[in-house]
This record gives structure tokens, C-alpha cells and sequence, in this order.
């Protein structure tokens, strides 16, 4: 049998990575978006 | 509230509401998503622990406890925006909209999981990275046809043509899916392999699989189809909801 574990590894570096990265990027773009929000209410009491 | 004001109701909201949703919808994301970051860690259990090694494919026929779950969490993730499209030239509320976008996003990415890690196990089984076999060109093409959902919204300034030409998009950009889905059933020359039921005459890396294989395949796919891809899509909700909000605060300025 021909050892395949190197990629079982990179398969699961690619289900992980994308994972990451689109759920890393949803809580930045949240983060951001509240951020904008704050600072538009900011100007708008002004 | 009756259902059928639900589905009608303004986008606007009072904007706690806007912004975070009720307390108990909160609430209910919070769990959902503890459950889907636990299910996805037994999900890698059951794909890398429980089930059996193929011992003709060695460790790498794992990777089709991923490949197949992103695939079933992307079939459930757009046709949850053909839900939201359809009911959208319904109602013509936003918030089906906000869905169906929602849904396009979060299966696009699931679907790329699925396009790679194929081609991960396709190196040491077919010995090449690509091939243009019926499924795989198929595939491709949908999501070529889902990243052009994209740039088909960011054409248009922000209105009611602008959900409508999303909503039809979104409706017709499924037949890729249904079509991908179907392909290895009515064209036996493909090599890609059909694990469950017959397989084509051609297939090349299939494999009988045991008890535990079986069970890791249903639990990885459950997870990505009823924790993971929601969970993704709600939070992915939200975040549009906010863009909205910060949209109107600046047109009040």
C-alpha cells in the first residue's frame, strides 16, 4: 500500500484554512461594521 | 406577529433589532454556533480516528469524510438562497434577500473545500491534480457560476433590481448544483467514483465502505448540513444586516 498520509495532511490544511480564514473574516467584517456604526451614530449626535 | 406578517415586515426594524437581533435569536445563534465548532472537532474525530483506513487508498480516502459533508453543507447553503430568492419576488422583503446572498456565500466557500480537497485526492489516486472528467468540469462551472453571482450584485446600486436580478440568479445558478449532482448517475464515461449506490463503469478510487466509514460519512455530513453551514449563514445574516444599518445611518447624514 503507498503511504498517502502527506495528503490526508494537506487536505485537512485545506479544509482548516478555508474554514478559518471565511469564519475569520465574518468576525472582522462584524468587527468593522460596528465599528462604522458607532462612528456614523457618533456623527449623527454631532 | 402572524407568519404572514413576518415574511412581509419592513427592512428596517427597530435598530436593536437591526443590529443584534433579539435577545433569544441571540441567543440561539450563540448555541448553534458552540455546537457547530464542537461538532465540527467530532467530525474530525469520526473522519481521522473512528473510521476505518482503506487499504488500498491508504489515509488520503479520509479526506472524503470532508469532501463529501462540504459538498452536502454547499447543496443545503444554495438551495437555502433559491428558498431566499424565491420567496424574495414573493414578498419583495429584503430580509430573503439577505438570505439568499447569505447562502450563496457560505456554500461558494464550502464548495471550494470540496473542489480542493478532490484534487488533494486525486494526486496519489488518479495520479493527477486535474482532469476535465464530466464531474470535475461540472463543478467548476458551478462555481464559476456562483462567483459571477457576485459580481452581478456589485453592478447594481443598492435596490429592489438589484434583489430581484440576485433572487432569479440565485434560482437558476441551482441547476449547476442539481447538475453536478447528477452527472456521475447518466454519464457512465466519468471517473469519478459513486460511493453510494452503483458506480460508473469507469469510476477509478472507489471503495466498499465498513460500518464505521458509513457512520463517519453520516456524522460529518449532519454536522456541515445542519450545524456548520446555518450557523455560517445566520452570522453571515447578521453581518449584512449590520451593512444595511451602517447604509441607512449614512444616508441620513
Amino acid at each position: 500500500m503507498v503511504n498517502t498520509d502527506s495528503y490526508l495532511l494537506l487536505g485537512l490544511v485545506v479544509v482548516l484554512g478555508v474554514m478559518l480564514v471565511y469564519a475569520g473574516s465574518l468576525i472582522l467584517r462584524i468587527r468593522q461594521a460596528h465599528k462604522m456604526i458607532d462612528t456614523l451614530e457618533t456623527l449623527q449626535e454631532q | 406577529m402572524s407568519a404572514l406578517q413576518r415574511l412581509t415586515s419592513p427592512i428596517f426594524a427597530p435598530d436593536e433589532q437591526i443590529t443584534s437581533g433579539t435577545p433569544r435569536a441571540a441567543w440561539v445563534l450563540n448555541i448553534l454556533t458552540v455546537l457547530a465548532v464542537v461538532g465540527f472537532a467530532v467530525g474530525l474525530y469520526m473522519g481521522l480516528v473512528y473510521a476505518g483506513m482503506d487499504t488500498l487508498q491508504g489515509n488520503v480516502q479520509r479526506i472524503f469524510y470532508f469532501h463529501v459533508a462540504t459538498f452536502s453543507g454547499g447543496f443545503i447553503a444554495f438551495g437555502t438562497a433559491v428558498v431566499g430568492g424565491i420567496l424574495y419576488l414573493v414578498t419583495r422583503n429584503p430580509r430573503w434577500d439577505r438570505l439568499s446572498l447569505s447562502g450563496i456565500e457560505v456554500g461558494f466557500f464550502l464548495s471550494l473545500i470540496t473542489l480542493v480537497t478532490g484534487m488533494v485526492w486525486a494526486r496519489p489516486i488518479w495520479n493527477t491534480w486535474w482532469t476535465w472528467d464530466p464531474r470535475l468540469t461540472l463543478m467548476m462551472i458551478m462555481m464559476l457560476t456562483y462567483a459571477a453571482y457576485f459580481m452581478l450584485r456589485s453592478a447594481f446600486e443598492n435596490g429592489d433590481k438589484k434583489r430581484r436580478m440576485a433572487s432569479v440568479y440565485a434560482i437558476l445558478a441551482f441547476i449547476t448544483v442539481i447538475m453536478t449532482l447528477v452527472i456521475i448517475r447518466v454519464r457512465p464515461d466519468t471517473i469519478h467514483p459513486a460511493v453510494i449506490g452503483s458506480s460508473p463503469v469507469n469510476a477509478e478510487g472507489g471503495f466498499s465502505m465498513t460500518d464505521t466509514m458509513t457512520t463517519a460519512l453520516g456524522i460529518n455530513s449532519f454536522i456541515f448540513s445542519c450545524l456548520i453551514t446555518p450557523a455560517l449563514i445566520w452570522w453571515r445574516i447578521r453581518l449584512e444586516r449590520l451593512h444595511e444599518q451602517a447604509n441607512h445611518l449614512r444616508a441620513q447624514l
